[in-house]
């Protein structure tokens, strides 16, 4: 009976570990915004300032895309991770995930999508996209997609759609007549904007990247690890230089709650519907 | 027509090394343009071959990026293209036709370019897109213009070795010897054209033949100027002998004419002057008369009866007596007056400076020494004869102012004294007084 009940106690210890745990170390994970290289250059100041805030070592964990970033941090081999608006997501719905700051650009707490067409374009509604090629950057960016389609354009009514990868590819691609029409994110739309681009539609504002933390992560680390980076500006001697090598544009982190991202959640639901052999699964 | 005169004057050396420098020039500027026309249609070949090549490169380089849009990664591929290499522009238009990145070299928009085009095709099938490239020639031309550099300096460089060691060479073989030459000719000719020496034989080259040649001509030379002298000297001996003679000629001819005017004015038998001697005797004293009044008288004197003398004793006993009468006329008028026989037994004298008194006493005189000679005929024969005579004196008054007149007025006054007697001398003027003479009338 005893060594029954040490079994228990044995089995059942990872257990509460696992449910509210104080780490000796973190493990910090991302999506793949960028080559490693270039992502490795771009965290490892981040990770510095947040094992000398935290007092406590604090390792990278580069992901090779977006769903391995979101498993990582969903199955808790991360303890947290910066990730898009749709990883985040996605992380919540799968591992529970606790956003701890969103990111903020030039004083924005949200951004917006845009569709844009060539400046002398004779395009002047989404419905008349209908039968044309359309630019979008990443085939991972959901959102992307997602604002056409809520925008009210069926991608299946485009002509055809290619994915350029970045924004300055949308950009030349529809200057130069290749696409009638192609995405950017707001702060590239506004630098185009009279250069040869003209704003066609603005999706809703939209939350931005977020840092999340997986479940079950010791509160009092979580809450250190959101102070931390509450305290962080792009001006500051300590947090500065990872601020500014996490993104030149970022300012600071601000305060994200889960509701922020239910915008997301609605614009990529068409998407998030299984087939129908998936759905009966 | 005169020859235009020349400035420059070129020596053998300077004419063979400017003809030698015409020729090499001409021949290494044809050379060094055939080497880089070859030069250059191989750079122009490997450019060719270089840009088909870089823009079938760049093609396969970019058909990725290309078929995905991606504008940045081809942007990023042209411009370090055009940062490397010879690319001056390279453009890559999409499937539409559209321009999808293009780079031109900032510092390389003027230089001059050979364009290549390729398409741009997904694993060699589908053509996604088209390259269009430009390489520029600036490396060729500058490669060409080096070359271009180097040839000419190569050929400045030949030419003057060659052009030197033709100069050195002239001057050993040729200009030397002839220097020599023309040294040894030098004064070598003295004042009789003998020429003197010999000049040095010192190769065995066209020269030294030369010099040979010229040494055996100068002994043919002076034997032939030798023997010309003796016949010179034998000419100019003859040739002044013959003149010795002519002067000698020239004066026995000259002596025979004075001896042909002496006789041409003397009478043969009597030794005194003719009739043509006497009118020279007194054209300057008549002359003398007409221009200052000099007067002078005139003497016809004609034997008495002559012809019978010669009829009675021969021409012979008649010459004897007029040679004798002739003495006696000579020796009885002053060392002035002139004596002559007009003819036959008819002479004049002329008495310079004698009016018609010192003429009539003249006259007189002779007239009586006249009848006073005695001819000896031989030793049983002696004759005597008289003479008439006319006597006329210059006279302007009586129109005697001329040879003829004066001559006439005495004849006419011989004859009166023959009329009246013979023997006896008649002035003329005593005539007009008695025949009222008129001058007129008796010329």
């Amino acid at each position: 009976m005893k060594r029954a009940l040490l079994l228990c106690l044995t089995m059942l210890l990872p257990l509460s570990l696992v449910a509210a745990d104080k780490p000796k170390d973190l493990v910090f994970g991302s999506v793949a915004m960028d080559i490693p290289a270039q992502m490795l250059k771009r965290l490892t100041p981040v990770i510095d300032y947040l094992s000398l805030s935290m007092d406590m070592p604090v390792s990278l964990r580069l992901s090779p895309n977006m769903p391995d970033a979101i498993k990582q941090v969903s199955e808790g081999h991360t303890d947290l991770a910066y990730l898009t608006p749709v990883a985040y997501v996605r992380a919540r719905a799968n591992g529970g995930v606790e956003p701890l700051v969103k990111t903020v650009t030039g004083g924005e707490e949200a951004f917006r999508l845009m569709i844009v067409v060539a400046e002398d374009s004779p395009l002047q509604s989404v419905e008349e996209l209908a039968g044309k090629r359309f630019a979008f950057g990443d085939k991972a960016a959901l959102l992307q997609r997602a604002t056409v389609v809520g925008a009210g354009m069926p991608l299946e009514n485009l002509a055809e759609y290619h994915f350029l990868g970045h924004y300055d590819n949308i950009v030349r691609g529809v200057i130069n007549g290749d696409f009638e029409a192609g995405i950017l994110k707001d702060t590239s739309a506004y630098r185009w904007e009279g250069k040869g681009i003209r704003i066609l539609y603005q999706s809703p504002l939209l939350p931005p990247y977020v840092i999340a933390a997986r479940q079950g992560l010791d509160p009092q680390v979580v809450e250190g690890l959101r102070q931390a980076l509450l305290a962080a500006r792009a001006d500051d001697p300590v947090s500065g230089p990872a601020m500014r090598a996490l993104d030149p544009s970022y300012d600071s982190f601000a305060t994200v709650t889960d509701a922020d991202y239910d915008v997301i959640r609605e614009l990529i639901r068409p998407f998030d519907t299984p087939p129908p052999a998936q759905a009966a699964r | 027509m005169p020859r235009p005169r020349r400035f420059i004057r070129l020596g053998i050396r300077q004419k063979v090394v400017l003809v030698l420098l015409t020729v090499l020039l001409t021949a290494l500027s044809v050379s060094g343009w055939l080497v880089l026309r070859d030069v250059e249609q191989n750079v122009f070949s490997e450019t060719q071959r270089r840009g088909v090549e870089m823009a079938d490169y760049l093609s396969r380089s970019l058909a990725y990026s290309v078929v995905g849009y991606d504008y940045h990664t081809i942007q990023l591929l042209l411009d370090q293209t055009v940062q490397t290499g010879d690319v001056v522009h390279v453009r890559v238009l999409s499937d539409r036709g559209n321009p999808m990145a293009e780079v031109q070299h900032a510092d390389r928009d003027t230089v001059e370019r050979v364009a290549f085009q390729s398409p741009i095709t997904l694993n060699g099938e589908t053509e996604v897109g088209h390259l269009e490239l430009e390489l520029s020639i600036e490396p060729i031309a500058l490669q060409l213009a080096d070359q271009r550099a180097s040839l000419v300096k190569r050929e400045i460089l030949v030419i003057a070795l060659i052009a030197l060691g033709e100069f050195v060479a002239l001057s050993w073989i040729i200009i030397g010897p002839l220097t020599r030459v023309s040294r040894a000719l030098e004064s070598n000719v003295d004042e009789n054209g003998v020429i003197l020496r010999d000049i040095p034989e010192e190769s065995r080259d066209e020269i030294g033949e030369l010099a040979r040649r010229f040494n055996q001509m100068r002994a043919q030379l002076n034997a032939a100027n030798q023997t010309l002298h003796g016949r010179v000297e034998a000419a100019d001996r003859e040739l002044q002998e013959a003149y010795q003679k002519l002067l000698e000629q020239s004066a026995a001819l000259q002596h025979s004419n004075l001896e042909l005017e002496r006789l041409s004015l003397t009478d043969p038998l009597t030794g005194l002057g003719n009739r043509r001697a006497f009118d020279q005797a007194i054209e300057a004293d008549l002359a003398l008369f007409r221009r200052h009044g000099d007067v002078a008288s005139l003497l016809v004197l004609d034997l008495d009866n002559f012809k019978a003398i010669n009829d009675t004793h021969g021409h012979d006993v008649g010459d004897l007596i007029l040679c004798q009468f002739a003495d006696a006329l000579q020796s009885n008028v002053r060392e002035t007056d002139s004596v002559c026989r007009l003819g036959g037994e008819e002479f004049a004298v002329f008495l310079r400076r004698a009016d018609h008194e010192a003429a009539m006493l003249s006259a007189e005189k002779l007239r009586s020494a006249v009848q006073n000679m005695v001819v000896e005929v031989d030793e049983e024969l002696s004759l005597s004869v008289t003479v008439s005579i006319g006597v006329a004196t210059l006279s302007t008054s009586m129109r005697l102012t001329n040879a003829v007149a004066l001559y006439k007025a005495a004849d006419q006054a011989m004859y009166a004294s023959k009329q009246t007697g013979r023997n006896r001398v008649t002035h003329f003027e005593s005539l007009e007084a008695r025949l009222n003479w008129n001058p007129e009338a008796a010329i």
